[in-house]
């Protein structure tokens, strides 16, 4: 005959599998009023577990009906598997194609077209008749007006071979060699 | 295609309980559980060919629930995280789920019933929720448990003595205050 309370371990095994209670533990759990609350506890506690896990208020065949549909409706089409990399692809290609453009159109803003820079560099006539650069031209070129008759000559030179060239379209390179000469 | 719809339909009727009882156990939330159940049948559905019949037909949907639950509980804590959510799922969602007509005592009694599942459910460990899931909430027994998620029937055995030790914890002393 047993004197001592069941361990934890008799009990936990107790709840686990009841079939596996020796002799021994069976008399002491009939006599025992404490080890019977324990185990009484615990069983209560998993009864409540099952009872709640069991849910007998679904409705299964709805439930089936539900994954049914669901298994119809995840049936895509295999190009649809790659739609996240073609998104990926495709925004990539939005995103390169804008900063394309936003460079092309900063360099066209930056480079003077040829019409203005004809407009710019006109020749005007004085009130005495002769030959002058506007104003714009003397301030960017740094000459003074008096020295204009012989800057102008040297400008109708370049013009001239600037004509000639009927390939020449770069207006900046135009500029920065008519600085050159004249420096020369 | 049809026949394979039919048959699967079949499938689906035998084992969706018994799916449904796996992730109730782990999660403790009606809904997330016959989400996962719908999604393991969905997971069934596609890789339904593949299937070896190494195991039986239950064993590979258990293992598919087990697997697609853990993915869920991950997810959740890392929404959790990232958008400082106090989750619905898991520890704390047994509350969530409510009787349909309850009187007002039963509704407190279930209350505190959930309430305490719900702080037990918090306190298990990934292997120690699966084992006991698996054991009071499906009847499965150790041998059982042990060839469906791979381990040694001492080592479920450990499991159990562990959670059943945080259920003692929690409800026995509780009634004892």
């Amino acid at each position: 005959m047993r004197n001592t309370h069941l361990t934890d371990k008799e009990i936990f095994s107790l709840i686990i599998n009841p079939k596996s209670a020796e002799g021994e533990i069976c008399s002491h759990l009939e006599k025992c009023g404490l080890c019977q609350r324990r185990v009484k506890t615990l069983n209560d506690f998993t009864e409540a577990f099952q009872k709640h896990v069991k849910q007998d208020d679904i409705n299964w065949e709805l439930e089936r009906q539900k994954i049914l549909t669901s298994l119809s409706r995840h049936n895509k089409p295999s190009f649809l598997k790659w739609r996240w990399a073609a998104a990926f692809v495709f925004s990539i290609l939005i995103f390169g194609s804008l900063l394309l453009f936003n460079t092309f159109q900063y360099k066209n803003e930056v480079l003077i077209s040829e019409r203005d820079l004809l407009e710019e560099i006109q020749i005007v006539t004085d009130f005495e008749g002769n030959n002058t650069f506007s104003d714009s031209i003397l301030y960017l070129s740094g000459c003074e007006p008096e020295e204009s008759s012989s800057f102008l000559n040297l400008f109708l030179i370049i013009e001239e071979e600037y004509n000639e060239k009927e390939n020449f379209t770069d207006d900046i390179l135009g500029v920065t060699f008519f600085r050159l000469r004249r420096h020369a | 295609m049809n026949n394979d719809r039919a048959d699967f339909g079949k499938l689906i009727s035998n084992h969706q309980g018994r799916i449904f009882r796996v992730a109730m156990g782990m999660l403790g939330n009606k809904e997330e559980a016959l989400d996962i159940t719908q999604e393991v049948f969905l997971k069934a559905f596609k890789s339904y060919n593949d299937f070896q019949f190494n195991s039986s037909l239950e064993t590979w949907l258990i293992r598919i629930t087990i697997n697609k639950v853990k993915d869920y509980i991950r997810k959740e804590r890392l929404r959790r995280v990232f958008f400082f959510r106090s989750g619905n799922t898991t520890d704390n969602a047994i509350s969530m789920v409510k009787d349909k007509n309850p009187s007002p005592h039963e509704n407190v009694e279930n209350e505190q019933l959930r309430e305490k599942l719900r702080s037990f459910q918090g306190n298990l460990k990934g292997r120690e929720r699966e084992v006991f899931a698996l054991r009071f909430g499906c009847d499965y027994t150790i041998k059982e448990i042990s060839s469906l998620i791979g381990i040694g029937q001492s080592s479920v055995k450990t499991y159990l003595y562990r959670a059943l030790n945080k259920a003692k914890k929690h409800f026995i002393y509780l009634e004892e205050l």
